[in-house]
């Protein structure tokens, strides 16, 4: 990570509402830093200032002194900056994208991105067809449909769609998976996956829920009362469960396995963040104690 | 046994029943629940769940079978305030179901809506606020709580009528972790006291917290255990698409290698000490 | 409409201000959105009521005339006073919301129409549905803000070559106005199962929470007000300047 950060944030600070009795101290003076091809998680309870972090990196909300947001290098305080520009190669989806929904025809909202931002009708139908494809939606079948018959997870992924098909480099996903059903955040989880590992997109993803971070992203930023708290690879941060608690968080139950196991002197050589991990570990440990036969019969067996 | 608090006897219901594409929403459902049941119920978006509950306080009526609310059917439209006045219901969004500006006046809403004199309201009011650990907030307005503190604000306002059964309908989906926890912890305490509590969720976790789990899919009941037994069904869990605790996933891959490996664990702690037993029962040998 | 009346209205209210301990930055906080509304009342008032008014037992005089534009003694106190009036009428409603939460009035005006309910006023009614705007009108706002920032998000809003293109700024305007209407929609749907599964049937046989209780205070405040009325109501004959 020798090279300059695609996103960087200094020092930066908000308060909503400023000047008037109601103000809210949002951000206490934040660093973080966005490379290309990341993943990176950024958790935190309701409230720890995520999602006001966030809405500095397409420049909705732009610094005031001290504080510095650099997106690939353009000072964002700058009021001539190509905001469109920034907004189109930093994507961001909101909690309940359905709330973007407003044209009749699911191809014509997905298209709405692409249109603002110029571009003619061919080549919006193909940008259209490819964010289709990303997301699951079939092209033929569903471009034509009424975008307010579709269902709740219909309207999720044409939301999706609809940023995608600006072709971002960044893709911030703002608990995107919030009240969304296991089948449907297990469709969302794979196909974001597939985006970052198959198509380099760069992910940021906001969430409160630690099962979902692991599985998502390589390194987290954990946010408390408008501070960044702890950061580092997923595993590491992942491995202090006291402090995370103290957040307002926790560790997935197969980390927590991992430190209830040291906690009793039964050594785990990495802590697991994922079930897959988790099992090889235990399987570890027990085939250490070479008492079971069966533990050797299914290493034959290998 | 003595009768059920709920029974549903072959229950259907059809969204837009006249129209070209009606939705057949629940499709013969029988259930009896007993009072003091903590029942959760889980499945996907769209199995009929939240429509489930609405055909027991009567917000909805089943379009064929018959739905009894202690002894009282719910198709005789009599019985419709001593029903829902027996019923309290929270829903998914905290925001969407507080109707006034001030903590406590919106907990007096339902048993004000039932006539209940003054003097009594005062006491209803800082009973359920109390049971909900929010007394202190009493006079705060709602829209400065957090989500966990708006949803027990409406979990005070549900049982300030005093119902004998409590549905929660998705109440958890939207809060964060330590919200999630605030709730079931109410929600737990009241169901010591003897509440009955009807929880809907697609957590599949959450079905711990309950004595009776049923799986819902396509307006079926499709599974019906306690708690430990229905993650036995690791497979059938899996096809649904519906999560099962890791602890339990864990077991079961490690069963899949070393069958002596058992799969009848649920909670973090009971994988931890099997695996402790397995390494230091080892050792001594 | 005389000066003298209007200079003692002006100087009871910022005595009122005073004595409510309300700092007066935020009552004149209040006044700067409604400044260009009286501004421009002024214009028009002092170009088109020329005749229309001549002050009580005053002979009209005439100040400038060009073509149809006069200028008169009649229109000069008319838009000092209305603007004078105007400013009061925004201190005390400035007043009124800085010592009263909006609650508060709610329940008050609920008080009010009580008696006026066996005539068919629906007093409980309509106090829920001021207290349900209350409560929902900053979640629509929030609601707005999170829809914009979202079609931001995807290139909205963004100042548009040409400013003439209506059709595409109507499209611009349907992007925020029409998520904003299926989200109230939405809440509104979910609202009225709420209060059902609350056992609302309508305003009668409720009992109510909040008991408002006139005190010596409110009826001194009452009674103030009534001989305050009826004192400017004679000042006005007597200085009709």
């Amino acid at each position: 990570m020798s090279e300059a950060p695609f996103i960087q944030i200094n020092d930066l600070h908000h308060v909503y509402l400023r000047d008037t009795p109601l103000e809210i101290t949002a951000l206490k003076g934040v660093d973080m830093e966005i490379h290309m091809g990341e993943s990176v998680g950024i958790i935190g309870r309701t409230g720890s200032g995520k999602s006001t972090v966030v809405q500095h990196f397409n420049g909705l909300i732009r610094p005031r002194e001290p504080g510095k947001v650099l997106v690939d290098g353009e000072d964002m305080s700058d009021p001539k900056i190509d905001i469109k520009r920034v907004r189109q190669r930093v994507g961001l989806v909101f909690q309940s994208p359905q709330q973007q929904l407003f044209e009749k025809l699911v191809g014509d909202d997905i298209a709405y991105g692409p249109k603002r931002l110029g571009m003619v009708q061919a080549d919006r139908r193909e940008r259209v067809k490819w964010a289709m494809e990303m997301v699951g939606l079939d092209f033929e079948r569903f471009k034509d449909r009424f975008t307010f018959s579709l269902s709740g997870g219909e309207m999720r992924k044409t939301a999706l769609a609809g940023v995608l098909a600006l072709r971002p480099e960044v893709l911030i996903l703002d608990e995107s998976t919030t009240g969304v059903d296991p089948r449907g955040r297990k469709e969302l989880m794979a196909r974001l996956l597939a985006l970052h590992k198959e198509h380099g997109l760069t992910l940021v993803f906001v969430s409160p829920n630690m099962e979902e971070v692991a599985e998502l992203v390589e390194r987290v930023y954990v946010m408390d009362d408008g501070r960044v708290v702890m950061s580092g690879t997923t595993r590491e941060v992942f491995s202090q469960p006291e402090e995370l608690f103290q957040h307002g968080l926790n560790v997935p139950q197969v980390t927590q396995v991992a430190h209830d196991l040291r906690a009793r002197g039964i050594g785990v050589e990495r802590v697991p963040v994922t079930v897959d991990e988790g099992v090889e570990e235990i399987w570890k440990i027990l085939s250490s104690c070479e008492t079971s036969p069966l533990v050797s019969t299914y290493q034959a067996t290998r | 046994m003595s009768d059920p608090i709920v029974r549903m006897e072959g229950v259907h219901f059809h969204y837009n029943p006249d129209s070209d594409f009606p939705i057949h929403a629940l499709q013969g459902i029988d259930l009896d629940v007993q009072a003091g049941d903590y029942l959760v119920i889980v499945g996907h978006n769209g199995s009929g769940k939240s429509t489930l509950a609405k055909n027991i306080n009567l917000l909805l009526q089943p379009t064929a079978g018959d739905v009894w609310v202690k002894g009282l059917n719910t198709r005789r439209r009599e019985n419709l305030l001593a029903i829902r006045s027996s019923v309290g219901m929270v829903f998914q969004v905290p925001d969407n179901q507080i109707v006034a500006t001030i903590v406590e006046e919106d907990v007096a809403f339902g048993p004000e809506n039932i006539g209940v004199p003054r003097d009594e309201l005062r006491l209803r009011v800082d009973w359920a606020l109390e049971v909900v650990d929010m007394l202190e907030h009493r006079h705060r307005p709602p829209h400065r709580l957090s989500a966990g503190q708006k949803q027990r604000v409406a979990i005070a306002g549900a049982i300030a009528i005093k119902p004998d059964i409590l549905i929660l309908d998705e109440a958890t989906s939207l809060l964060d972790p330590k919200g999630r926890e605030e709730v079931l912890r109410a929600v737990r305490a009241l169901n010591e006291e003897g509440m009955t509590v009807i929880a809907i969720t697609h957590f599949m976790h959450e079905a711990t917290e309950g004595n009776r789990v049923v799986v819902m899919e396509e307006g079926k009941i499709v599974l019906e255990a306690s708690p430990r037994a229905v993650f036995d069904h690791v497979e059938e869990l899996r096809a649904l698409q519906l999560d099962v605790p890791q602890p339990k996933e864990l077991a079961y891959r490690l069963n899949g290698r070393d069958p002596t490996f058992p799969t009848d664990v649920v909670m973090v702690e009971e994988l931890v000490d099997e695996v402790e037993r397995r390494v230091k029962g080892g050792r001594r040998q | 409409m005389s000066y003298v009346a209007n200079a003692i209205l002006l100087l009871v209210t910022l005595g009122l201000v005073l004595l409510s301990g309300v700092s007066l930055k935020y009552i004149f906080f209040g006044l700067k959105p409604a400044l260009p509304l009286i501004i421009v009342l002024a214009i028009l008032q002092l170009l088109f009521y020329g005749d229309a008014f001549t002050p009580h037992g005053m002979a009209s005089r005439t100040y400038f005339r060009w073509g149809w534009i006069h200028i008169t003694n009649g229109s000069v106190q008319l838009v000092i006073v209305s603007a004078a009036r105007f400013v009061e009428l925004l201190f005390l409603t400035s007043l009124l919301t800085n010592t009263t939460t909006l609650t508060d009035i709610t329940h008050g005006i609920e008080d009010m129409l009580k008696p006026f309910s066996r005539f068919g006023v629906p007093a409980n009614e309509l106090a829920l549905v001021g207290t349900i705007s209350l409560r929902f009108v900053p979640l629509l706002g929030e609601q707005l803000e999170t829809i914009m920032k979202a079609q931001a998000s995807r290139g909205a809003n963004v100042a548009h070559k040409s400013k003439l293109e209506f059709v595409s700024r109507a499209r611009q305007v349907a992007a925020f106005i029409v998520p904003l209407f299926v989200d109230a929609f939405r809440r509104g749907e979910d609202l009225i199962l709420a209060m059902q599964a609350r056992c609302y049937v309508g305003g009668r046989g409720r009992s109510s929470f909040v008991r408002l209780r006139f005190q010596r205070m409110d009826y001194l405040a009452y009674g103030v007000g009534l001989v305050f009325s009826v004192l400017m109501l004679g000042l006005q004959s007597y200085f009709p300047f």
